[in-house]
């Protein structure tokens, strides 16, 4: 009877010693070494005929594997798929006929403020350039007053005025890393969830930043409540942020965890390379 | 779009052209599926899984990264929900290999000598550990790159050569065996 090989490192046919040389044959075959490294396997293959067979063996199985076809998925594979894509544009559709099934007085409401719209648009075009440049200058001006506001009340007791607060924050065009910073601070410490909620609403305009992803990823780590978790991880994956990973894998293995926020992160974790 | 690119799809589909994805279902779902059942997820199982991955890329479309390869997220994706599915069902992927592999000529014509050698390839796949299974799979069946293989299993490509020569060496060793009978 002919012996088992059960050991493959040890019980082996082929009995070249250098196991270093010997582990990159594979590679080498595939161009997958550095030219170093093949210039080292190059030389040993010169003299051994133990590796000179071990690589011809290899590039026998890799043809026989080439050789072997492939399983067909079931036929009903393609058309179970285009069903998923269907019931994917089915919601958008919905959302139109819900806009359409508006009451009279809402669509009359409608077209008024459009008309209203498109009167001040066509006031604003008759203007001549120097107009714009006021204009703009005024944006700007509203812009220091919000910033000035939402400073000093984001430090409100009330957490009402805090939402203002970051609502303003919002609508700053062109915000500094000041008014980053407060809401980073206000998403961390402030103790109103719905305050903290929209504290990481507003920063979702930031987080093209790779800084303000950063932080707001250290944040998931302090976060508890379940909503701000869920809100954080959509708004990480969708800039593939790596840097939440160990958070994520945390939350998976955390019996305390929220269900829908493990959820959230043990998907999250297979989207992200 | 036939001429595009999987990345050039995808982008597409991330600015919200989601039918372009059925192309690259069109393209990879044979790949995945056979992924599937080499690393040992039963047939019907590896069809939902199938699914499943183009499901999941639909969803995360905007966290695609204008750069990385397609077929690169796409196995990191089905790897993680083929662990998945072995953790939840309790089901060792030690396990045997789906009878499918084993039974070809039940669904394609093949002569029987073919046959033989192919069964005896995948009763040696069966053999050895799955996370060898794994790198051959994509390795040999599904052609990815080294770097690649590196990037999806979290290792380092040099990692990646040693551990590959030694999973098919283990494949060698059990198949050239059986084929001298």
């Amino acid at each position: 009877m002919k012996k088992r090989i059960i050991d493959y490192q040890k019980t082996d046919t082929m009995k070249c010693n250098n196991t270093q040389i010997n582990a990159l044959l594979t590679a080498y075959l595939d161009n997958a070494l550095t030219p170093e490294e093949s210039k080292m396997v190059e030389a040993h293959l010169n003299d051994c005929s133990d590796c000179l067979d071990e690589l011809q063996e290899i590039r026998t199985l890799h043809l026989q594997i080439e050789h072997t076809p492939l399983i067909d998925p079931p036929t009903d594979a393609e058309r179970r798929f285009r069903q998923m894509l269907e019931k994917q544009h089915k919601p958008q559709k919905q959302s139109i006929t819900i806009t359409v099934d508006f009451s009279w007085k809402k669509i009359a409401a409608a077209i008024i403020i459009f008309l209203a719209g498109a009167a001040t648009v066509l006031l604003f075009q008759s203007k001549t350039d120097s107009d714009t440049s006021s204009i703009a200058h005024l944006e700007n001006q509203v812009s220091q007053m919000r910033q000035v506001l939402m400073t000093a009340l984001i430090k409100n007791d009330s957490p009402s005025d805090r939402l203002k607060a970051v609502q303003y924050a919002e609508q700053i065009s062109g915000p500094s890393p000041e008014v980053t910073n407060i809401l980073l601070e206000t998403l961390n410490h402030d103790p109103s969830v719905n305050v903290r909620l929209a504290a990481a609403n507003a920063l979702h305009q930031f987080a093209v930043h790779q800084e303000v992803r950063t932080k707001l990823a250290q944040s998931l780590q302090q976060q508890s409540d379940p909503m701000l978790q869920i809100v954080l991880i959509k708004m990480l994956v969708q800039f593939h942020e790596r840097s939440m990973v160990p958070t994520l894998q945390d939350f998976s293995h955390d019996e305390k965890t929220h269900e829908m926020v493990k959820k959230e992160a043990e998907e999250a974790l297979t989207v992200l390379l | 779009m036939d001429w595009l690119s999987d990345e050039d799809i995808m982008l597409e589909v991330k600015q919200g052209n989601i039918d372009a994805l059925s192309l690259l279902f069109k393209r990879h779902h044979k790949h995945l599926f056979n992924f599937f059942l080499q690393t040992g997820v039963e047939y019907h199982h590896s069809e939902d899984l199938t699914q499943q991955v183009f499901y999941r890329i639909l969803k995360y479309k905007d966290s695609y990264r204008e750069k990385a390869g397609f077929r690169k997220w796409m196995f990191t994706i089905a790897r993680n929900i083929m662990r998945r599915h072995f953790e939840t069902r309790k089901r060792h992927p030690e396990q045997e290999l789906p009878a499918i592999l084993l039974n070809i000529s039940e669904r394609q014509t093949i002569d029987s000598e073919e046959e033989e050698r192919i069964k005896a390839l995948y009763k040696a796949l069966e053999k050895i550990p799955p996370q060898d299974r794994e790198l051959i799979s994509l390795s040999r069946f599904q052609g990815m790159k080294y770097e690649d293989i590196a990037e999806i299993t979290g290792t380092t490509v040099g990692a990646i050569k040693v551990k590959m020569h030694r999973a098919l060496k283990k494949l060698r060793d059990l198949y050239f065996e059986k084929a001298d009978h």
